[in-house]
């Protein structure tokens, strides 16, 4: 029974990957791309689902999916059109599927009523009656578990007829005969008209054999053991006992599936089943009774002209392979320093006198471009679409929509943009409190306002991924109300964030929603309330290297546009030199290189400093100061304008430019803590460490006299 | 000790039938689906087959129809394991020579009996 | 065992079985020591990378083959003056919990063999708050060994920022 956790460990993994299929299906079916084989893989995922919902007992979750799976065959079959309202049904049922998957996994509370409503909308649907409720105990006990304790003698007569098919599905007489010794079979005789043994042919059957019984074996377990030959064989009891009660309902099971195969799980279990749904046939005597073992019960559907998934599954695309995360992280550290090693080689090289070798710089070369190759070729293993985050947010917005009773559609695109997989994971959590936010506070809760304001009734939130050179841009934007400055402003006013004589551009002011102390979510606490304001959603994308930013259109939308890198573990730099230290900074913030000699330096009059730059004064930051570094106090060379994102263009200080490098990165947190101002480390070619600045954090700290207007 | 043939394309479930097999002291051979399990039945010759009905690639039902076909699948009991109750596929399960229906959730006594009785 | 045991304090030793091992090192004239099980390896003192805004006795961060490891200095962690390193001074890398630490200290001196019994408390007048990351105090035949705990040392430190 230790194995169980295991066995339901691996279940619950598999049942991630088959929700996954599902909702995939479910999309293409409601996106019109589906085919008959889309309809086949759907139903084939909640047929596993509940296949293993079965072996485990999880009742609500079978019951769910045998429902949901019966309307999946409908359709396959063709007795159900594939229309927009049953996509929508279907979709709140993968939804369902999943919650009940989750309850099943983890316990909790379910949304019954919700369930209810699905469920009562897939029989609708489907034309299935809801089940009597369940008043008999759910497992049904095993065969040899209902045998009467207290044993009797029993002594029986059956007539065995093999049919044309005994042989065929596997059946052996000489096995049954051995099988049955030892439940009492004290002899068999022959048939009564044996034809000349040329003419013998076993495979043809229809001759019958006389077994005699003289045993403890109830004949309702008997029954139960011989039922499986039942569809190759025609068995009567000629003679014996009349039957016990165990008796009557071990044998009910067969005729019950024999007519008519009711909606509910009334399987003529062979040999496993009792009282699986119909009420035993009473049956007085036994020579009379067809015996639950009479052969091939007719159809009692006609045969849907769908083939059961017959054919060869839909082509996989590529054949994948499932490794562990850690093993993917090992290779990525162990080719960051064959990277690395490459570098010193290299550069060890150049130092040295090779007498004019050529092949050896060729080798180098090689062996840098294969380097690269192999270092793009690791970090794309860890690649992965958004998808697999994308596609957890139509539930989001369909249980809100649910809960808030809006009528708002989710706009999926990019989902195939690919991003390494630790940015991925950490994705999920931001998107989902932005959607909620967007939901709660953006989309009109009354669609009559929308459509005054010459908006369709039903609100849309777009959420969509590209790649934008080396960083992936995600946006999630609304067509609601947008912020409301007014309400904005008065709020960060009262709640002491803002003085009430500051006047805040419009562009602050959106910008609010992002303070740690404003969230207007405490007014709609249930949705997206739990405390978590827009100030989580910034941090949390600021920790994955990323920024925030929002378009405001007052009355027609809100737009959140998210910048990431692609990956956390390689990251294009450019390499500067103050106080004789190496620093990396990113150059996707870097926007050019200028020579003091260029540009005059002025102070202002509070002492910070501004540089101008084609016709705009720029902040000045000495990273000397903003590090914190004191060293030989020579003439700073250059100005690095980069883009702070939040804060607009700032031109860093610094002593030297070295170039531009694409490194490793290596975590400080592994061996130490977070160092403000630093995103990471990493390994140059001589062996030494540079850290890897983080440009806004440096900004913030290396300026403190600069107006900052909003502590953001 | 007899050896027995495992079908399911879900892990949980074959290792649970697996399970109970080997702790019975069977022998056994697995395959996720059909396609699998026709290479596996050629190859190891089993003494029963226990298959999953649908599957991926192959599923149960033309597995098993496929190797009636078979020198190996001559006389082989072949049971099927699934939670499929449609009278159709039984009828199909009798045609293409299946030797038995077992529904889930298996009941391991049951399925430790059949592999006796059936070999 | 017995609380009223008649056992000479080498069977003592022997019969609790806890008798360990301590790298000791020195720094100026006084001699530390460090459970031999958390010492990783010992290497010559490289300049480090500087991080900026941190305490002044963490020297930066070197790199031990691909892993950033942060090296502290034990003479400016004490005293509170740095320790003007040379190619002669070593860096003890020791594991604190899942951590990799670097200490840089003078030199190496020795491996010991302390049994527990022999480990004596700090005074209760000396424990101030640099005293209470020693574990206790060893003597030697010719010196007295104060006996580290890392973490307490350099780990907590850090735990406060983020």
């Amino acid at each position: 029974m230790d194995d169980s956790a295991d066995y339901q460990a691996i279940f619950f993994a598999e049942c991630a990957e088959l929700l996954t299929d599902l909702q995939d299906r479910l999309d293409e079916l409601s996106d019109g791309t589906g085919d008959a084989e889309t309809v086949n893989a759907a139903f084939r995922a909640v047929h596993s689902i509940k296949g293993g919902a079965a072996a485990f007992g999880f009742r609500d979750l079978i019951d769910f999916a045998h429902v949901f799976e019966t309307v999946m065959d409908q359709i396959r079959s063709g007795r159900l059109d594939i229309t927009p309202e049953i996509c929508a049904l279907l979709q709140r049922a993968g939804d369902v599927i999943a919650i009940l998957v989750e309850h099943a996994r983890d316990g909790g509370t379910l949304p019954e009523e919700r369930i209810a409503r699905v469920l009562a909308e897939l029989r609708e649907t489907g034309g299935l009656e809801a089940p009597a409720p369940r008043a008999e105990p759910d497992p049904a006990p095993a065969a040899g578990a209902a045998e009467p304790p207290a044993p009797e003698f029993h002594e029986y007569r059956l007539r065995v007829t093999p049919g044309p098919n005994f042989l065929f599905s596997g059946h052996d007489l000489l096995k049954m005969i051995r099988a049955l010794k030892p439940h009492g079979l004290i002899g068999v005789t022959g048939p009564e008209t044996l034809p000349p043994v040329a003419e013998l042919d076993l495979h043809r059957g229809g001759l019958s054999w006389i077994f005699d019984f003289a045993t403890e074996t109830p004949p309702a377990a008997l029954m139960a053991f011989l039922e499986i030959y039942a569809h190759a064989a025609q068995i009567v009891l000629l003679e014996g006992q009349e039957d016990g009660a165990a008796d009557g309902t071990a044998d009910g099971a067969a005729p019950a599936a024999a007519e008519g195969d009711p909606p509910g799980d009334a399987a003529p279990a062979a040999g496993a089943a009792p009282a699986a749904g119909g009420a035993p046939a009473a049956a007085t005597r036994a020579e009379t009774r067809p015996a639950a073992t009479e052969s091939g019960p007719p159809p009692a559907r006609p045969a849907a002209p769908a083939g059961d998934g017959g054919g060869p599954d839909r082509p996989r695309v590529q054949k994948s392979l499932r490794v562990e995360l850690s093993r993917i992280d090992r290779l990525v550290n162990l080719v960051g320093e064959i990277v690395i090693t490459q570098a010193v080689l290299a550069q060890k090289l150049s130092e040295i006198d090779t007498g004019g070798n050529l092949e050896l710089g060729h080798a180098v070369e090689n062996m840098t471009r294969q380097t690269r190759e192999l270092q793009e070729s690791v970090m794309a293993i860890r690649a992965q679409p958004v998808k697999s985050v994308f596609q957890r947010m139509p539930r989001v917005v369909r249980d809100l929509a649910d809960t808030l009773k809006k009528d708002v559609r989710l706009v999926l695109s990019g989902e195939h943009t690919e991003v390494d997989t630790t940015v991925i994971e950490e994705l999920a959590e931001p998107l989902t409190h932005m959607l909620r936010n967007s939901m709660d506070h953006g989309i009109e809760p009354d669609p009559e306002a929308r459509v005054a304001a010459g908006k369709p009734a039903q609100g849309t939130i777009w959420l969509s991924a590209e790649h934008r050179g080396e960083r992936v841009i995600i946006t999630v934007e609304d067509d609601g109300r947008g912020i409301d400055r007014e309400r904005v402003l008065a709020k960060a006013v009262e709640k002491g964030l803002v003085g009430p004589d500051e006047t805040l551009s419009p562009e602050d002011i959106d910008n609010l929603i992002f303070h740690p102390g404003f969230s207007t979510a405490a007014e709609v606490s249930s949705v997206s309330g739990r405390g978590v304001g827009m100030d989580v959603v910034k941090k949390k994308i600021q920790t994955l290297g990323g920024r925030v930013s929002l378009i405001n259109r007052p009355g027609k939308g809100l737009k959140f546009t998210i910048t990431l890198p692609l990956t956390l573990a390689v990251l294009d730099g450019m390499t500067i030199c103050v106080a004789g230290e190496r620093f990396i900074l990113p150059l996707s913030s870097v926007v050019e290189a200028i020579r003091l000699t260029e540009n005059r330096v002025e102070r202002l009059p509070n002492g910070s400093r501004v540089m101008l730059l084609r016709g705009q004064y720029l902040p000045v930051v000495s990273l000397r100061h903003a590090l914190g570094l004191g060293g030989p106090d020579r003439p700073e060379e250059m100005a690095i304008v980069v883009d702070t994102e939040t804060g607009g263009l700032v031109a860093l200080i610094v002593d030297e430019l070295i170039g531009q490098r694409q490194v490793v990165l290596k975590s400080l947190e592994a061996n130490y803590h977070r160092v403000e101002g630093v995103s990471g480390a990493t390994i140059l070619g001589d062996g030494r460490v540079a850290l890897i600045l983080d440009i806004p954090a440096l900004v913030k700290a290396g300026a403190p006299q600069q107006p900052v207007p909003m502590e953001v | 000790m007899k050896r027995v043939l495992a079908v399911d394309d879900a892990v949980s479930l074959r290792n649970m039938l697996c399970d109970c097999l080997r702790g019975a002291g069977h022998e056994v051979i697995e395959a996720s689906n059909g396609q699998e399990a026709l290479e596996q039945l050629r190859a190891h010759r089993p003494d029963i087959v226990i298959t999953d009905l649908t599957m991926p690639v192959m599923d149960g039902l033309d597995f098993i129809e496929a190797a009636r076909r078979e020198p190996a699948g001559q006389g082989l009991p072949m049971l099927l394991l699934t939670t499929e109750t449609a009278e159709r596929l039984k009828q199909r399960a009798r045609e293409v020579g299946a030797t038995g229906w077992l529904t889930k959730p298996f009941d391991p006594d049951t399925i430790l009996r059949l592999v006796d009785q059936l070999t | 065992m017995s609380a009223f045991g008649f056992d000479s304090p080498d069977a003592q030793a022997a019969s609790s079985g806890r008798s360990r091992q301590y790298v000791t090192f020195l720094v100026g004239d006084r001699v530390y020591g460090v459970d031999i099980n958390q010492v990783r390896e010992i290497r010559q003192w490289t300049p480090t990378t500087i991080l900026p805004n941190q305490p002044h006795f963490t020297r930066g961060v070197l790199n031990l083959r691909g892993t950033i490891v942060p090296v502290h200095d034990l003479r400016a962690r004490f005293s509170g003056t740095l320790t003007e390193a040379t190619e002669t001074h070593v860096v003890v890398i020791a594991a604190i919990g899942e951590q990799t630490v670097g200490v840089l200290v003078d030199a190496v001196s020795d491996i010991i063999t302390v049994s527990t019994d022999d480990i004596r408390p700090v005074p209760a007048s000396a424990a101030e708050s640099d005293l209470a990351a020693i574990q206790g105090l060893v003597s030697t035949e010719d010196s007295m060994v104060a006996l580290l705990d890392l973490a307490a040392l350099f780990v907590a430190p850090g735990l406060e920022a983020v």
